[in-house]
């Protein structure tokens, strides 16, 4: 299995739970139940984590198939971006 | 608020943003605003969820599809990444509006240069750094078909990402610059550049929408039903662009700069 397959898979399954979070939240929200921002939470928390765990599993894949270069240059996207989060969340 | 109309209106937001590959803020924001009254800091807030599940479900499908370039998105997000780390300091710093006047003037410009451009003109030889580094050279056409294409000038690609992702972090707009950059300096078919945004939109998205998860911006009444819209839009957007003619996708990618250019230029002279 490529690279590029095993990431369009985790999108895919990443997207689906995130859906379904919110489509629970959603109906929650709309019959008046307490569970429904909780599940709308879990969507979210779950939807942001996705291009995060794009990047990290770029640079796991690279590194495991020897294409040190690519693994480098990802780790580095991945770095920056945690330092964005941080940078975000502290203004 | 007519949550089912704001999934509609979301769901629209979502296939035109997968289409054309620059999410679904251009259409949302206002529709958010303007439509529905939402608060603006609540309707950014939803926006750039919208744009995080719209590349996801694109990045899925374009990788899937062959059309994205993964291992070009990944060199290239290193320019944009520490551009939206820029931006998200200059944005603490100094009054915008001046910015948005320019960019809204510089994407009416481009989309000019985009209309009187009948084709796009495409790269002719190979940087040495996408050989290097197992570049895909080809992807899937609308019948199946494998059709070749060559990458250019990377090193000097990653150096214009870096102002893609401080307008990303500033503007909210650096999906648009992204797209300029891959069709006029490295020079790929229209569909890579848009499919190959599409999966780099996603991480800018995300670290800027950390802010507002943080501040309570997130509000669940908004955020569910826009983003089940978008996620079910999205999917269908990324299944038509595989099979609509680039000469269309290029006509509708105008009219989101000009879309765009409108918005900033409001926002700058503060309407």
């Amino acid at each position: 299995m490529t690279v590029e397959a095993r990431i369009s898979w985790l999108m895919k399954s990443g997207v689906v739970i995130a859906g379904l979070f919110f489509l629970v939240g959603w109906i929650g929200q709309l019959q008046g139940y307490q569970y429904g921002g909780l599940f709308s939470g879990l969507g979210v928390a779950s939807l942001l984590s996705l291009p995060l765990l794009r990047v990290l599993l770029s640079a796991v894949l690279f590194f495991g198939r020897g294409e040190r270069e690519l693994a480098i240059v990802s780790t580095f996207v991945l770095v920056v971006l945690l330092a964005s989060f941080g940078f975000g969340a502290l203004t | 608020m007519d949550s089912g109309l704001l999934m509609l209106v979301a769901l629209f937001a979502g296939f035109y943003g997968a289409v054309v590959g620059v999410g679904g803020a251009t259409i949302l924001i206002p529709a958010l605003t303007l439509l529905f009254k939402v608060d603006i800091r609540y309707a950014i807030a939803a926006s750039l969820l919208s744009v995080v599940a719209t590349s996801s479900v694109s990045a899925s499908h374009f990788l899937k599809k062959e059309i994205a370039n993964l291992r070009l998105a990944v060199l290239l997000e290193t320019g944009t990444v520490v551009g939206a780390l820029l931006g998200f300091y200059i944005s603490t710093r100094i009054h915008s509006s001046t910015l948005f006047i320019l960019f809204a003037g510089f994407l009416l410009l481009s989309s000019f240069v985009m209309l009187r451009a009948k084709s796009a003109s495409l790269a002719t030889s190979n940087h040495p750094w996408s050989v290097r580094l197992a570049m895909s050279t080809y992807y899937q056409g609308p019948q199946g078909e494998r059709v070749d294409y060559m990458i250019e000038s990377l090193p000097f690609a990653v150096m214009m990402m870096f102002f893609s992702g401080v307008a990303a972090a500033l503007l909210g707009a650096g999906a648009i610059l992204a797209i300029l950059i891959m069709d006029l300096v490295v020079k790929l078919p229209f569909k890579v550049s848009a499919a190959t945004s599409s999966i780099m939109t996603g991480v800018a998205a995300a670290a800027a929408s950390a802010a507002f998860v943080v501040h309570g911006d997130v509000r669940p009444e908004i955020v569910a039903p826009v983003t089940i819209g978008i996620i079910a839009g999205s999917y269908l957007g990324a299944r038509a662009m595989v099979k609509m003619p680039v000469a269309l996708l290029r006509k509708v990618f105008v009219v989101a700069l000009i879309l765009l250019s409108i918005r900033m230029g409001a926002r700058g002279f503060g309407l």
